[in-house]
């Protein structure tokens, strides 16, 4: 025993300095919720195109600011950025903008202009006809960049015009980017941090930086400031977990050792189920540690629920140090409740065991701390709190008469009449549970922001008529010029459905098929051209001019995206090989996998909807493996004892995951991969309770006690989940604490009846 | 110093302006007919080009050009973007989606119409000056961004405006001559229907 106590002390220790040095060595903590996600691993483009997109477009902290008029706006405005840049908290911070070149794209395209379009001519018109047509042309109003002398034809003027230059509903003005609205002008100032927007330092910074930029400008009269940016939605995730696990943690601890040390009445008791608990959660650590370096946040929010259930085996012992009076051995009675200890331990790992199996790195890590934690609390309750429980238990014969009394009510329930109660009571839950239940697999269940900044979102989006979701199209080819003309088979097609214009490389630049086939229209057209022009009174040399160069150099996309007007664009283009066509408009995913149906080389990335499909395809594995492991802890108790008991022993677990089940779904909780977890998770411990009464035999008031108090512990952790700001845990916790609470009750089920020894 | 320019802007908006006679017309006038006479002087071009034809401005909802020599061609702007008419009756809408510029081109032409001379603030400054007799004269003159597309816009009348001069990026000169102005006839349904951009 003593050699046994001394390993497992020295194994403890060990783990707790690693966990100590490794903590202070550096950030240990992982805030980005979506690190828990999987990876697209279908294709590294596509994540390479999201992260190029994310940075350039999500990573940026977006204000748009109000004033009561468009002076106080402006001035406002350029306060605020002053401010940003002073603060050293950004790269760098955009409100005035560099005068711009207007007649830059005019300068660049017309030495080219005899590839970018074909002459827009009355189809079957002869050479005699052009000339009045063009004197006509030029002596109308020119409503494009170029007066009708220098484009007779128009076709360049066509091509300018329809080039996506400018946002829709943002307008430049006085080197402002402002957006009108009924409400008034809005100025847009965007930043980019200086950093990662999931470094908590970078998101203090930042955060401080906007507020106080708002409040100093907000002092020179009434503002309105939107904003938006990865770095808001990062900070807000990151302030509501930690506040989770403080809260919860505190009250956990609060709530679970304030009534061990109430029971109990010694310091003893709660500083052994303290100590079990904590070298749980210092197994726990180090192990994820070791074994992934960072340890999520979402992980130690969950995690601190394992308190609760690590608890119950020091509480089981507990439970029959108080029952067993002046018979107390510590080890005697630890090998009497030994069985029941495994036996418990192998159900809750396997419960656990199935979040292994999920793709989710975040799940994955929860699982393995949760199963090293609980690995470790039952190796304190075995290795180490006999030790420290060596003397008996002051008498208590007030409360063990009470348990007696309970003990006794218990008993006259366990009949027959309640175990077919319990079963019909699981049947009508549950289809209560399947009636009410729906799906939902949206991945923005996990994310709950703060619902102003949702406000904002939603206001800016509107104002800046940017679509939401993030999808965007990749052309993959071969080269450039497949690329190239792949994009143009798509842009071809719009609009489709609510999809009517993207932002696309090759509106700039048309393939070099598309050049070719223009210049030979051109050069085709050149007599019929120079008849219709020196018709219309134009000097031959200047005929000659206005005709375009018919052997003007191909138009390459490094040329284009060399010029000052194509800085926005330089983030589509990935590689030689690849690019990104961006939707504008109000476009939903749907429109724009329409879009793409057929076309070679062109698919929809669309991370958001992705991760949701795999939530849904996993909530229908868990579906699958909640049967499995139903069946196996089934196999696992009835090869203990009998197949009779076996399924006895599961009635009070079925009947909690089913009330779980209804309750949520009767809350309006939609059905998620979560909620099957939690129904697993609850097969796990609610067959514990079953198998501590069902084991105990010689002291069924010590199990019932230990039932009572492990019960309480985890109703307690898992019920305070249903404090955490994310829906998903809200649900989750729900579904564990009914489950818990109903299988605690129904427990009394597998008390040994008069004739079972 | 930095806060010079935003001591100005109000100065400059005040001068945004146009003279008080065009804009009581403005304001008066929802539909006028009128003619016009356009001379273009073309550096290409060995002779000036002259074109004739009748104008439509419905203060409400646009223009519409209608060329009677050397050709038929009528040309509609209006809100929703440009119309073209050819003489066969051939129509050839450019919307927003299609042709973005022109289409914010004819919104600012329908939004100066009404008087609005917000969308050009950025554009142009202007400067006008009255003569006796109510009569007035408007110059625009480009600021940097419009600068390298159009060189002066100088406008003169009374009650209506009767002349305008166009010199643009590349030097051509435009002269139109306004005339037979016949205030508030109604609007036929042929003229409706273009304006509509259909």
């Amino acid at each position: 025993m003593r050699f046994r106590a001394t390993l497992w002390g020295i194994l403890l220790a060990a783990l707790a300095v690693f966990a100590l040095l490794r903590l202070a060595s550096g950030p240990a903590l992982e805030t980005d919720l979506l690190a828990m996600l999987p990876r697209s691993a279908r294709n590294p483009m596509a994540d390479r195109a999201v992260a190029a997109l994310t940075h350039t477009v999500q990573d940026r902290v977006v204000l748009l600011v109000r004033g009561q008029d468009a002076e106080t706006g402006a001035a406002a405005a350029r306060d605020l950025a002053q401010e940003l840049q002073r603060s050293g908290a950004f790269r760098s911070v955009q409100c005035d903008l560099p005068p711009v070149d207007t007649a830059e794209p005019v300068r660049f395209y017309t030495p080219c202009r005899t590839r970018l379009a074909p002459p827009d001519l009355p189809p079957g018109i002869t050479g005699r006809d052009l000339g009045p047509l063009v004197q006509a042309r030029l002596a109308s109003p020119g409503m494009g960049a170029l007066p009708p002398a220098q484009d007779p034809f128009g076709a360049l003027n066509a091509f300018l015009g329809r080039l996506p230059l400018q946002s829709a509903g943002v307008e430049l003005r006085d080197g402002l980017l402002c957006v009108p609205s009924p409400e008034g002008l809005h100025i847009l100032v965007s930043a980019e941090p200086q950093g990662s927007p999931f470094d908590p330092a970078v998101q203090d910074r930042v955060l401080r930086a906007v507020e106080s930029a708002e409040r100093a400008a907000a002092a020179k009269g009434p503002l309105e400031v939107l904003r938006t940016g990865s770095v808001f939605y990062a900070a807000d995730a990151r302030r509501s977990m930690e506040r989770d696990v403080n809260l919860i943690s505190a009250l956990s601890v609060v709530a679970i050792f304030g009534l061990t040390f109430l029971l109990f009445r010694s310091p003893r008791h709660l500083l052994l189920g303290l100590a079990s608990a904590a070298s749980g959660l210092v197994v726990g650590t180090a192990v994820c540690l070791a074994l992934f370096g960072r340890l999520h946040l979402l992980t130690l929010v969950c995690g601190t629920t394992v308190l609760g259930v690590s608890v119950d085996y020091s509480f089981l012992y507990f439970a029959h140090h108080l029952d067993a009076g002046p018979a107390w051995d510590p080890l005697a009675d630890l090998r009497r409740i030994l069985p029941a200890l495994v036996l418990a331990l192998a159900t809750t790992l396997l419960g656990y065991a199935a979040l292994l199996a999920a793709p989710f790195p975040g799940l994955r890590q929860i699982a393995v701390f949760s199963m090293t934690g609980l690995g470790g609390a039952f190796g304190t309750v075995v290795c180490l709190v006999p030790l420290g429980l060596r003397r008996p238990a002051t008498a208590r014969p007030a409360m063990l008469a009470r348990l007696d009394r309970v003990l006794a009510i218990a008993r006259s329930m366990a009949t027959p009449r309640t175990l077919v109660a319990a079963l019909l009571a699981a049947v009508a839950l549950l289809g209560g549970a399947l009636a009410l239940a729906r799906t939902d697999d949206d991945v923005h269940g996990l994310i709950q922001a703060s619902a102003s900044l949702r406000r904002d979102e939603t206001r800016i989006q509107g104002l800046l008529k940017i679509a939401s979701g993030g999808a965007f199209i990749l052309v993959e080819g071969s080269g450039e010029a497949q690329v190239l003309q792949r994009e143009e088979a798509l842009m071809d097609r719009l609009p489709v459905g609510r999809l009517e214009t993207a932002m696309a490389l090759s509106s700039f630049v048309p393939s070099p098929a598309r050049q070719e086939a223009n210049l030979a229209a051109n050069r085709r057209l050149a007599p019929l051209l120079l008849q219709g022009l020196t018709g219309a009174g134009f000097r031959p040399e200047s005929a000659r001019r206005a005709l375009g160069d018919l052997n003007a150099p191909p138009l390459t996309l490094d040329a284009f995206l060399g010029t000052t007007f194509a800085i926005p664009c330089r983030a589509l283009r990935l590689a030689p090989t690849a690019s990104i066509v961006l939707p504008l408009g109000g476009a939903d995913a749907e429109d724009l996998h329409r879009a793409c149906a057929g076309l070679p080389g062109v698919t929809v990335v669309d991370k958001a909807g992705e991760v949701s499909e795999m939530l849904a395809r996993y909530r229908r594995l868990a579906t699958i493996a909640l049967v499995a492991a139903t069946l196996l802890v089934g196999l696992l108790l009835s090869t203990r004892h009998g197949l009779a008991w076996g399924f006895r022993l599961l009635v009070p677990p079925l009947t909690g995951m089913a009330a779980g089940l209804f309750l949520t779904s009767a809350l309006g909780f939609p059905v998620t991969l979560f909620t099957l977890l939690a129904l697993i998770l609850a097969l796990g411990f609610g067959v514990d309770y079953a198998i501590f009464i069902r084991e105990g035999g010689r002291r069924p008031r010590a199990d019932l006690l230990g039932v009572c108090l492990a019960s309480y512990a985890t109703l307690v952790s898992f019920g305070l989940l249903a404090l955490s700001t994310t829906p998903a845990l809200r649900s989750f916790g729900l579904v564990l604490a009914t489950a818990v609470l109903v299988s605690a009750f129904l427990s009394i089920l597998a008390l040994p009846t008069r004739e079972t020894p | 110093m930095k806060h010079l320019p935003a001591l100005l802007l109000p100065a400059v908006l005040a001068a945004q302006s146009l003279p008080a006679p065009l804009a009581a017309h403005l304001k008066s006038t929802a539909v006028l007919h009128l003619d016009f006479v356009q001379t273009r002087h073309i550096a290409a071009l060995s002779r000036p080009l002259r074109s004739s034809g009748s104008l439509v401005v419905a203060r409400d909802r646009g223009l519409i050009w209608r060329m009677a020599k050397p050709l038929p061609l009528t040309i509609v702007a209006a809100k929703g973007g440009v119309l073209e008419v050819d003489r066969e009756g051939r129509r050839k809408l450019q919307s927003a989606k299609d042709n973005p510029m022109a289409a914010q081109m004819a919104r600012i032409l329908t939004s100066l119409l009404q008087g609005d001379t917000r969308a050009l603030e950025g554009l142009f400054t202007f400067r006008s000056s009255s003569a006796p007799g109510g009569r007035w004269t408007l110059d625009l003159t480009p600021q940097p961004a419009a600068a390298p597309f159009v060189k002066s816009v100088s406008l003169r009348g009374g009650r209506f405006v009767e002349q305008v001069r166009v010199v643009d990026g590349a030097g051509d000169t435009t002269d139109i001559l306004f005339s037979g102005f016949r205030p508030d006839a109604a609007l036929d349904p042929a003229e409706v229907r273009l304006l509509d951009l259909q």
